[in-house]
């Protein structure tokens, strides 16, 4: 698969996508874990254990490549700025940062199979399975995203904080990766209508 | 797991060694130049040769090292830099969970038994590109953990001390283990032959 030329309609796309699920997470997985956890474990922050967000991020990342990045940074800052009560510069930070935690672990994971750098990952390297490289990828941005993030809301830092954003990117990722293997001769299909342009 | 761990004494006292030497290192010379340039008001270092050394040794011996890593961090930690014995326990902990997590995870990659060392196996992938793998999401760990553990001092620089710090150190380690690859490929084969293979250290041993 390699590079992938997105067209206009398919960065709205994922753009759309991207802002969907950050609204269904704020409107729908929030208040339920607010219902269902009580406040000392909830720590009444800005994380979640349940945050598909991340997923979804990864997977555009995994998928498409470097080529996705324009789409999930706005829909980041977008995001932000809809549903956090935010400052402008911190929501484009947190975006930026957000965006960073999946890229650089794409670059580098297309550096070590050799592949084109802001290609998709799973492009030619067969020898090693999809879902082995996929959660190598959700480990490396799991971690750089608690980590930045600790950053960002150094302010509000606890030490559960970057625990949180830990669990709830992997089982949001695993969740978003189980959902993904349902439909993936949907996906598989709509990739190779990209990569023909 | 005691099979796993099972290398000879002598070995395990070498790394502790190596290990705790580094952290001398690190406080007598390192942290009080970056005293002078930098001040003294925050947890984490620009230049952390400890950690490129911890992944070095545990790109090459595996889980057998972990014994020696465990002890060698926890007396750096508690004794060498006088952290709180809660602290050095919670940063013993988290400084190996950063190390052998990555190593499961690669190894999971590359559909080998989780605790193998990395070094001189055969795949597909060059060596080097395995190792700076590696050595980023040991340092993604690393300071995502260290991150919550020093959480009270809600600094913005202090996630990027560590990932700078620790990048730097891997750097230097990496370089200075190039320089001197052939001893220390000799010295691997002779500690722990059963992480070559016959051709490799015939290879390694000229």
């Amino acid at each position: 698969m390699g590079l992938i030329k997105l067209s206009l309609k398919a960065h709205i796309s994922v753009f759309i996508f991207l802002l969907v699920v950050f609204a269904f997470q704020f409107e729908v997985i929030k208040p339920t874990e607010t219902l269902l956890l009580p406040l000392d474990v909830l720590d009444a922050d800005r994380a979640s254990y349940f945050f598909l967000p991340h997923g979804v991020k990864v997977l555009i990342g995994f998928l498409l490549g470097l080529v996705s990045l324009p789409a999930v940074f706005l829909a980041q800052v977008v995001g932000a700025l809809l549903h956090f009560d935010m400052e402008p510069s911190i929501a484009l930070l947190a975006a930026a940062f957000g965006t960073i935690a999946v890229y650089v672990p794409v670059l580098l994971l297309n550096y070590m199979l050799a592949q084109p750098l802001g290609g998709s990952v799973p492009a030619k390297h067969h020898q090693i399975g999809y879902f082995r490289v996929y959660l190598a990828l959700v480990v490396m941005s799991t971690f750089l995203h608690a980590t930045l993030h600790s950053a960002v809301f150094h302010y509000e830092n606890s030490i559960s904080l970057p625990f949180k954003y830990l669990v709830g990117d992997v089982v949001g990722a695993s969740f978003v990766f189980g959902v993904a293997l349902l439909f993936r001769h949907y996906i598989a299909k709509k990739l190779v209508e990209m990569s023909r342009g | 797991m005691a099979k796993m761990i099972a290398l000879n004494l002598r070995t395990q006292f070498v790394l502790f060694v190596l290990m705790l030497g580094t952290l001398y290192i690190q406080m007598l010379v390192i942290n009080p130049i970056e005293v002078d340039l930098f001040g003294s008001g925050s947890k984490g270092s620009y230049l952390f040769l400890p950690h490129g050394v911890k992944v070095l040794i545990g790109y090459v011996f595996g889980i057998i090292a972990l014994p020696a890593m465990i002890i060698a961090r926890f007396i750096g930690l508690y004794v060498t830099m006088g952290w709180p014995m809660t602290e050095a326990v919670y940063g013993t902990v988290a400084g190996v969970i950063a190390i052998y997590l990555p190593l499961a995870v690669m190894n999971f990659l590359f559909e080998r038994p989780w605790h193998k060392p990395l070094v001189a196996f055969d795949q597909p992938i060059g060596q080097f590109r395995i190792f700076v793998i590696l050595v980023v999401m040991t340092i993604f760990a690393n300071a995502a953990l260290h991150s919550s553990l020093f959480h009270y001092e809600a600094s913005f620089h202090l996630p990027f001390r560590y990932l700078i710090g620790d990048t730097l150190g891997a750097v230097v380690v990496f370089l200075i283990a190039l320089k001197y690859r052939a001893v220390i490929q000799r010295w691997c084969v002779a500690a722990c032959p059963n992480n070559f293979s016959t051709s490799d250290a015939k290879k390694i041993n000229g």
